[in-house]
């Protein structure tokens, strides 16, 4: 659906972004992640055009984007920033009204569409009329995203949502993030700084340094066979952390000896992350799981060796 | 405290049309900074390179002080609304262009990128975003703005602009305090109330906000409305007085009591009154008989023949017991006796102010013409005797005139000491012997160094020779002073016309112009 070839930005003193391509298909969640001043953000705001590149192009369903006038092709993308990014002088529903309004929807419509926005982000009817400084953090970021999903936009450009929001909060908004049907169903590029969040958000991850993408993958090919040593380095003393994250029950199964598994034994399905089955584990007092239908027994012995098995060594 | 409020209640009519004026004044040039200021102020945010610029143009004009500005103003402009106009539109300018240019620039970048990746066209976050984040600062502006104009607004009863300055300039004029308190506190009240109404508006947020100042910027231009200038023609003739003229008793009040006069004038400052005659912006004025500018602008003063106008012959003062200490000073001094008459002394103030001339080459072409100088000789200097002077250009001709004179025929050392403020330092000087004489006029000294009951000096008053009898034998009596001889010109109060119009109109007098106005009523 999105399809970025050679996009390179120099400014007069630097190269921003040096000869980055990738695609995005339908529906897909493509997450660039890097530290600051990797070029991601970069990347990204040439997509809707709000920084111009210097070379290379971005095809938007066919369509080089170079075609549209920027602000007829930002309408029909929906952008979300942190927080901070909502309009201090409009009320969450002036807000979320913006681009409806700017493509002339009539009054009935918009107001319907805020209505079914706020109940499926779960924002009180009542903050209609609040405005921005009167909500907490995480009310704001759902107004963020309820503003860019206004518009029913196919496609979502979100640059570091949840930065300005602290761990816990940022953990609960990602989980309801990744929960809402309607943004199943967009074709997201996602801009972030945080590991975490990239595997946990990302269909796929592209690693980026110094404005060149390293790597793109999905997160277990970035956790099992890492393109270099700053990909690796990326993940640092917390990759387990993160193979527990990404890894599925699924994935350590072909690694166990069958079974039985025992009366006693817990039922879980096979896309459960290994983080989630050690968690059940310590808790339970048999230490035995079982999964699906499959005749097998899984201690939590057995995920670790397994998880030995499945990742490489480090070099 | 009571006579102040007895005056308000006097001059009731009169406080109001003037502080209605005065705010019509202030919105109008108001309204003009808007539609300039903002445009302005929101294209340089666009041009940074052009916006150091504008900035620093409308910078200085701030910085230029307010009288000079109507100094610079009136040659283009003349006298009247259009100076004082423009001159309060270029004060408000610089908060107006300054605080949108600020208000806009400070809206963060981040939140104008954010309306651009939603498919905001510039015009779009200018209206929608800028602008509105920027309305608290902008209405700083436009607060500082109105503070200023309503303050400065008080200089255009100097340029015939009308306003509660002519309170307050009247009433300095006429060392009126009460005068004065009645347009300064209006002013500063107008100022309070303007600078609290706008503040509680800066402080309003959102849509109420954008409401308010959308309703603000509707009612600008109708306060504009208030300002109209009432009077000024009479009988076809545009009339413009000095606030001094206007107000004191020997003036205006004087001049309609024994004509029977009735203008309603435009007031305006007595420097400026000239140039607006010449320029026919009016076409009678009040004026001093002797003013150089009567020859320059080619007026006609009107005879004043029913003696409205008490007289001030110019004659020198001097200490008794100089005169007694040197009898040739007297002798010398009494040979400029009649030789000064109202046609000469007018003559050599055109010379001063308008040939620029040293008062020094003035006095002695003068000395040189009447062959008063002797031819020079060296001489042995005994004694010594100091002149002083008030602060215009007449006073300084004579100074030089009698210090040449003096240098020339006596064996005195001459000193001039010029610039000695009023009439009442002057003569303090004289009676403390810092000065040994002076120029002085039989008005002056009767009215304010003598101060007689007014039945007195009504009485006096019509008659030149009683007012010069009566002052010399009281500053004699009560502080050894003497009056010589007049020097034959009379300084006294006068109304002008440009010669071509009044010979035209066949008025040479006061009287005539009382029958024009008359046959016109």
């Amino acid at each position: 659906m999105i399809n970025v070839r050679h996009l390179t930005k120099r400014y007069p003193n630097h190269t921003a972004v040096e000869d980055v391509s990738f695609a995005v298909r339908e529906q897909e969640t493509l997450v660039l992640l890097g530290t600051s001043g990797s070029g991601k953000t970069t990347t990204l705001k040439m997509i809707n055009r709000l920084i111009e590149p210097t070379s290379g192009t971005v095809e938007i369903n066919g369509i080089d984007t170079q075609q549209q006038a920027p602000h007829e092709l930002s309408r029909s993308i929906g952008y979300v920033v942190q927080e901070t990014g909502l309009f201090p002088h409009y009320t969450v529903g002036e807000n979320i009204a913006i681009v409806p309004r700017l493509l002339h929807w009539d009054k009935d419509r918009i107001r319907n569409r805020t209505h079914e926005l706020l109940a499926m982000l779960r924002l009180p009817e009542k903050q209609l009329n609040a405005y921005p400084d009167q909500l907490s953090g995480g009310q704001r970021q759902r107004v963020g995203l309820a503003r860019a999903l206004a518009a029913n936009p196919p496609i979502l450009l979100m640059d570091e949502p949840l930065g300005a929001l602290d761990p816990i909060t940022r953990a609960e908004i990602r989980q309801e993030f990744r929960n809402l049907d309607e943004l199943r169903r967009k074709t997201v590029v996602l801009v972030t700084h945080d590991v975490r969040e990239a595997l946990e958000l990302g269909d796929r991850v592209g690693v980026m340094d110094n404005g060149r993408l390293l790597q793109i993958g999905t997160p277990k090919e970035l956790l099992m066979q890492p393109a270099s040593a700053f990909v690796q380095r990326f993940f640092g003393d917390q990759v387990l952390a993160f193979q527990l994250q990404v890894f599925t029950l699924q994935d350590v199964m072909p690694y166990i000896l069958p079974e039985s598994p025992g009366p006693e034994a817990i039922d879980l399905q096979p896309d459960m992350s290994l983080n989630d089955a050690l968690t059940l584990l310590t808790k339970t007092e048999s230490g035995v799981l079982r999964v699906g239908d499959w005749p097998i027994r899984i201690r939590a012995v057995d995920i670790w060796s397994a998880l030995h098995q499945l990742v490489p060594k480090s070099p | 405290m009571q006579e102040f409020f007895d005056f308000i209640v006097q001059q009731g009519d009169k406080l109001a049309e003037q502080t209605l004026t005065h705010i019509g004044l202030t919105f109008l040039s108001l309204c003009l900074a808007l539609l300039i200021g903002l445009p302005t102020g929101i294209l340089i945010t666009y041009r940074p390179k052009i916006a150091a610029v504008v900035l620093a143009v409308v910078g200085v004009l701030q910085t230029i002080p307010s009288i000079a500005l109507l100094g610079f103003l009136i040659p283009i402009l003349g006298i009247g609304s259009w100076p004082a106009i423009v001159a309060l539109f270029l004060y408000a300018l610089l908060p107006i262009v300054r605080n949108t240019y600020v208000g806009i620039r400070e809206v963060s970048p981040a939140l104008k990128e954010t309306a651009r990746g939603m498919g905001m066209t510039t015009r779009q976050v200018l209206t929608r975003l800028e602008l509105p984040l920027a309305l608290p600062v902008i209405f700083a502006g436009i607060r500082t703005a109105t503070v200023i104009n309503v303050g400065v607004a008080t200089l255009a009863a100097y340029v015939a602009a009308g306003g509660l300055g002519e309170f307050i300039f009247g009433g300095i004029a006429l060392n009126n305090p009460n005068m004065v308190l009645a347009g300064a506190i209006p002013a500063a009240l107008l100022a309070v109330l303007f600078d609290f109404l706008l503040a509680r508006l800066q402080h309003l947020r959102g849509l109420r906000l954008r409401r308010v100042a959308l309703v603000f910027l509707l009612i600008t231009p109708a306060l504009s409305a208030f300002y109209w200038l009432p009077g000024g023609i009479s009988g076809g003739l545009m009339v413009g007085f000095a606030h001094e003229f206007y107000g004191r008793a020997d003036g205006y009040p004087g001049l309609a009591r024994t004509y029977g006069l009735r203008v309603t004038p435009r007031l305006i400052d007595q420097n400026l009154m000239y140039e607006a005659i010449y320029r026919g912006q009016v076409d009678l004025i009040s004026g001093y008989s002797t003013d150089g500018r009567i020859k320059a602008f080619d007026l006609r003063v009107l005879d004043d023949n029913k003696n409205a106008f008490p007289p001030y012959e110019a004659a020198l003062v001097v200490r008794q017991a100089v005169l007694n200490q040197y009898p040739e000073l007297s002798k010398t001094l009494h040979l400029l006796d009649g030789r000064l008459s109202d046609a000469v002394m007018t003559e050599l103030n055109y010379r001063a102010d308008f040939r620029h001339e040293s008062p020094e080459a003035v006095a002695r072409r003068f000395l040189t013409e009447q062959k008063l100088l002797l031819p020079p000789t060296r001489k042995q200097r005994q004694g010594r005797i100091v002149i002083g002077t008030k602060i215009f250009t007449e006073q300084y001709i004579l100074a030089e005139i009698l210090r040449q004179l003096l240098d020339n025929r006596t064996t005195l050392e001459v000193v001039t000491k010029t610039g000695l403020g009023g009439t009442q330092i002057c003569f303090n000087a004289l009676t403390t012997g810092q000065i040994d004489l002076y120029p002085e006029y039989t008005g002056t000294g009767l009215l304010v160094i003598l101060q007689p009951p007014p039945a007195l000096a009504d009485s006096l008053k019509a008659d030149r020779e009683a007012v010069y009898r009566y002052v010399s034998r009281e500053f004699q009596s009560r502080y050894k002073v003497s009056w010589l001889a007049p020097m034959g010109f009379n300084n006294t109060y006068a109304l002008m016309m440009r010669r071509a119009q009044a010979d035209r109109l066949g008025i040479r007098s006061i009287s005539d112009l009382k029958r024009y106005l008359g046959d016109k009523d």
